[in-house]
């Protein structure tokens, strides 16, 4: 167990590694120095308060669909249409958001628990074609998502739901709102405490909500479903051994299903905490906004582990954040991020390439000790 | 009423085309054992590079086989990762799909002045369309068969594959190393050799397929030309139950589809544009829960051999 954990260390960190430097080369070869394009990387991730902020807050969707693709693929099943599901959950926070009346306290928590079930059933639909008409869960979420996008943009023609004038949605009412502080920014003592406190009130600039709170408990919450429930284990015995998980009497069809419907819920408050902190509306979609695609590496690179699925979230919601300021200032093209990103996902899928390096490495230095 | 339907069956043909060729390479990969969740990312890069060299080099065809060749490279890479370093194969594959178009929108920034789309083709420039004038203009014959070269190509490629696989020693080969690799092994078929050739081709095929988009339906290639195409073959192909003939009546069902929706586009109001564009999606969906009951994939799918 600890060499494993040891392998997958070392993989990941030269996958990272590895990564940053096809980046470089490729920056290297477009005439923009690779080394001057890092430093602004971080500093456009670090170098002010508001921007860890910022990146934090836009890691938050990652979180929800990173957690969404590794629960089930903790049961074996690659979760694709993380992405229509997270689609789903942001049109219904938009819309429960405007439409239904509540006092704060109630709606809130209103709204996240009708994107989850959105997302739920949305990815529940999947799990049953699955496990009553064997269809691959493959190719049905890939299905769903367009599904997903066209319902979204075809909702959002009629009167009542669209905003007039506008391509979006009617905005969600301050009780749904999850911004942080948004009202002591417009308050009278905000001016003082901007002279008193410049650091904090330069992160707070940054539109911090409660999501990022939310996130981080529900991959608490993952964390303990999986390696504490009954549930959990079960659909990791699913994951690992579906017949044998039959002979014991693991009801699999169901497991399959219900991780699917779980990780429909997850993706589905991602788009929750979207609409509500960040976009407070949702939008007509020309393309697919990646927010589930994103999801999958997410959850790769975080080897489906809730913690290394926040850490890999900021990771990744840092270098696409901090991209843009390195764009702004040197020029560089954005699809070396992409690149970038490829070239880990592609590393870490291949940990066999450094137990093997390891162990060239280990030999070698017997050999020396012998002689 | 003849008409619409020569428009319908010509669009399907039109749609499919991209989708045969890409559909078929992951057949080949996936007869082979080795799962191609990459073939996104192969025809985007393939779609690239034939648009670029037919632009600069002012020959489609020349520019069709490069796009193959591009979407090859991207096979080889999959290939190291998977067959030589055990690697989860739907993972690479994701990686795929992040380096394709990654690599592609570089290269067009690159050759285009700073521009994520290549120079469009003069017509005379794009892949041919042998029937064209052949039937009179816009009559039956002429909405179904007027299609661009590639759409013959897919169609004949489509019956070698099925000859390859199904009555020649390399398919009954390649087919053996996806379902028994060791049996295979043992009788000594060189199961490596074997994956790595079927994943390039199937590269080779992606490549192909969004050449076909490219150089002959648009005339040029830009960022969202694939989005999405490679995973609607990957799905054709799993529905046709990996096999090359029902892969095509699948590509084609698709088509279909598509077909139907772009022509209830034209004579309805706009207010349901987004509920016929979603026609192609459900009717899958909908066909796959009534005709599809469990199939079988390789067995020895996404599993690795020590060699």
């Amino acid at each position: 167990m600890k060499k494993r954990n040891l392998t997958r260390t070392i993989t990941l960190v030269s996958a990272i590694l590895l990564g940053f430097t096809a980046g470089g080369i490729f920056l290297f070869f477009s005439g923009y120095s690779p080394l001057r394009a890092l430093e602004k990387l971080f500093l456009g991730i670090f170098g002010r308060p508001r921007y860890v902020i910022w990146v934090m807050v836009r890691a938050v969707p990652l979180v929800l669909t990173g957690l969404s693709v590794a629960v089930a693929y903790k049961a074996g099943l690659f979760n694709i249409g993380a992405e229509g599901q997270f689609i789903i959950g942001a049109l219904v926070a938009a819309l429960v958001g405007y439409h239904v009346r509540l006092p704060m306290v109630l709606h809130i928590p209103f709204v996240f628990l009708c994107s989850m079930i959105g997302g739920a059933v949305f990815g529940g639909i999947a799990g049953i074609l699955k496990a009553r008409y064997g269809i691959q869960e493959v190719i049905s979420t890939i299905l769903l998502n367009w599904i997903a996008l066209y319902s979204n943009n075809f909702l959002l023609k009629f009167p009542g739901i669209k905003r007039p004038d506008s391509e979006a949605s009617f905005q969600v009412r301050e009780t749904a709102q999850i911004d942080l502080f948004a009202r002591f920014k417009t308050s009278d003592s905000w001016i003082p405490f901007q002279m008193e406190n410049p650091a904090i009130a330069d992160a707070l600039k940054a539109s911090l909500s409660m999501g990022v709170f939310v996130a981080i408990l529900a991959a608490i919450i993952v964390h303990y479903l999986l390696k504490r429930t009954t549930l959990g284990y079960q659909i990791r015995a699913v994951g690992f051994n579906e017949n044998a998980s039959r002979y014991q009497g693991i009801p699999v069809n169901w497991i399959k299903s219900g991780s699917l419907a779980i990780s429909g819920a997850l993706a589905g408050l991602g788009g929750s905490l979207h609409v509500l902190g960040v976009t407070k509306e949702v939008s007509r979609l020309a393309i697919m906004e990646g927010f589930g695609f994103d999801g999958i590496s997410v959850a790769l690179i975080g080897a489906s582990n809730p913690l290394g699925i926040l850490l890999s979230s900021f990771f990744f919601s840092g270098i696409r954040y901090g991209a843009v300021s390195v764009q702004r200032d040197l020029g560089t093209p954005t699809e070396i991020i992409n690149i970038t990103i490829g070239t880990i996902v592609f590393f870490v899928a291949i940990p066999y390439l450094f137990e093997r390096i390891m162990l060239a490495i280990k030999k070698r230095k017997e050999q020396k000790n012998a002689n | 009423m003849l008409i619409d339907i020569g428009f319908i069956l010509g669009t399907m043909f039109m749609y499919a085309t991209p989708l045969l060729y890409t559909a078929l390479g992951g057949a080949i990969s996936e007869n082979s054992g080795v799962v191609n969740i990459g073939l996104e990312g192969m025809m985007t890069i393939g779609a690239f590079s034939a648009a670029t060299t037919s632009y600069f080099l002012q020959n489609p065809w020349i520019g069709f086989i490069f796009g193959g060749f591009a979407g090859a490279l991207l096979g080889l890479v999959h290939a190291v990762a998977c067959v030589s370093y055990r690697a989860d194969n739907v993972v690479s594959g994701i990686a795929i799909n992040f380096l394709g178009p990654g690599i592609a929108l570089f290269l067009a920034r690159h050759f285009f002045g700073g521009t994520t789309h290549t120079k469009i083709l003069d017509l005379d420039k794009k892949m041919p369309r042998p029937f064209d004038g052949v039937f009179e203009q816009n009559s039956f014959f002429d909405l179904i068969l007027n299609q661009y070269a590639t759409m013959f190509i897919a169609l004949f490629l489509v019956f070698v594959v099925h000859f390859v696989f199904y009555y020649t020693r390399v398919g009954l080969r390649l087919r053996s190393v996806g379902e028994k690799p060791t049996a295979a092994r043992t009788v000594g078929i060189r199961v490596v050799l074997y994956r790595y050739g079927a994943v390039i081709v199937s590269g080779f095929f992606a490549g192909l397929g969004g050449s076909s988009l490219s150089i002959a339906i648009v005339s040029h290639f830009w960022h969202p030309l694939i989005s999405g195409q490679g995973f609607i073959a990957l799905a054709a192909m799993i529905f046709g139950k990996w096999k090359p003939i029902p892969t095509m009546f699948a590509c084609l069902m698709f088509g279909f589809s598509q077909g139907i929706a772009v022509f209830l586009g034209r004579v309805i109001p706009a207010t349901y544009t987004e509920l016929v564009s979603m026609i192609p999606y459900a009717l899958t969906l909908i066909v796959l829960v009534l005709f599809v009951r469990r199939s079988r994939a390789p067995s020895a799918l996404g599993g690795q051999v020590d060699e």
